[in-house]
């Protein structure tokens, strides 16, 4: 029972960390489904929905004018969510200088606030962005040059991050988020990607349904919802966005466990995702969106059969996993290091 | 030395941390608790 156990669970890791990649690996070179790009101006609505983004909104309203697309085509909307910091007084400098700004005074959050901006779109694409990441010039060029196959109801660009010295981040989250970009890549030569970035991603306006009050992901429900509907969701790496790595591991469980909570809040309200003929890409989310959320019950489960198993390889895999999980208290310790020794010093001086 | 030791035991940290964010996910789901961006039954502030 116990080894039924344990291969079981950790075969299941090994798919959602190897086997999958390597299917798709596979499923692209059988059946590549590849976009042809045709560069072109339709109208487009960039609709940003800030809180309180006091520190970043100059910033990133200047990204917008920046932008390479003409003047004329390009609406840029501002929705903003009761900010208390200040950020509205900001955005009102802009008003007569081609930005719509939509303002609520209760706060409603954040899928609220796309709701209202979306409800004065008037572009024929829609593209959302966040108010902390800078896009790059030729994004929105890069993204709606997909629309023009009509098969593509919405496009995902690149998040790249960046560390202390602006180069793209290469350690920990930085390494992370690559492998995530090529699975995307991957997934969308086959069919659709299982969610967007929220960062940088346009959709055709027609096929927006507003989001329900509270919804956490965003940037998962609308292509999602897409996807459903007949079109493809796809990933384009050529329409870039640059945002800061995060400079520690709490600070990325912050992010994933609003991610991983959406997750759970999406397959409530999308259970169709999970039935297999009315998703086209089952494979792709049970694979990518479930295999995460099962991961850590397996890990468990590892551990946990392989105490009732002392023998030969297993017991080598035993002394694996403690001396994992030690490295993995040293690690904490030598996170919060800093920390303790500032809480210890504070109880020396009261 | 000590600098690099520390990075590595970085990596088994941040897997455990990232793999414990489900667990903990699930958990603010059943009790009704999502984490919205800014949602206002936003659990902690960003």
């Amino acid at each position: 029972m116990a080894k039924a156990i344990f291969w079981a669970a950790l075969t299941c890791i090994a798919y959602v960390y190897v086997g999958y990649p390597l299917l798709l690996v596979l499923w692209r070179r059988l059946a590549r489904r590849p976009v042809h790009k045709r560069y072109q101006e339709p109208s487009v609505s960039l609709v940003i929905a800030m809180h309180n983004e006091s520190r970043n909104v100059r910033a990133k309203i200047q990204n917008c004018f920046d932008l390479d697309y003409p003047a004329d085509k390009l609406q840029v909307i501002v929705s903003l969510d009761a900010p208390t910091d200040g950020t509205d007084v900001l955005v009102r400098d802009y008003a007569g200088q081609g930005v719509d700004i939509v303002y609520c005074p209760v706060r409603r959050g954040k899928a609220e606030a796309l709701n209202s901006g979306l409800a004065m779109a008037r572009g024929e694409i829609v593209m959302f962005a966040d108010a902390r990441q800078r896009l790059e010039k030729s994004a929105i060029r890069e993204l709606v040059a997909n629309f023009a196959e009509e098969s593509v109801g919405a496009v995902s660009g690149a998040l790249v991050l960046l560390d202390a010295h602006a180069k793209e981040a290469t350690d920990g989250v930085g390494l992370y988020w690559r492998y995530e970009k090529k699975l995307r890549a991957m997934e969308s030569d086959i069919h659709s990607v299982p969610g967007a970035t929220g960062a940088i991603y346009a959709i055709r306006r027609k096929l927006f349904v507003p989001l329900s009050p509270g919804t956490v992901l965003d940037d998962v429900v609308v292509p999602m919802r897409i996807v459903l509907g007949g079109k493809r969701a796809i990933f384009d790496p050529a329409a870039r966005a640059y945002g800061a790595v995060t400079q520690s591991p709490d600070s990325e469980y912050e992010k994933k466990l609003r991610t991983l909570t959406g997750n759970y809040q999406l397959f409530a309200e999308m259970p169709e995702l999970l039935v297999p003929w009315h998703n086209p890409i089952f494979v792709q989310l049970i694979s990518h969106k479930v295999g995460r959320l099962i991961v850590p019950y397996c890990l468990a489960a590892v551990f946990i059969s392989n105490l009732f198993l002392p023998d030969g390889l297993y017991r080598i895999v035993m002394f694996l996993q403690v001396t994992w999980y030690t490295m993995a208290c040293a690690g904490w310790w030598t996170s919060h290091r800093g920390g303790l020794r500032r809480a210890q010093l504070r109880t020396v001086r009261e | 030395m000590r600098k690099t030791l520390g990075k590595v035991m970085l990596i088994p940290y941040t897997f455990v941390l990232m793999n414990w964010a489900p667990v903990a996910g699930l958990y603010y789901f059943v009790r009704g608790r999502p984490l919205g961006i800014w949602n206002p039954a936003v659990v902690k502030d960003t």
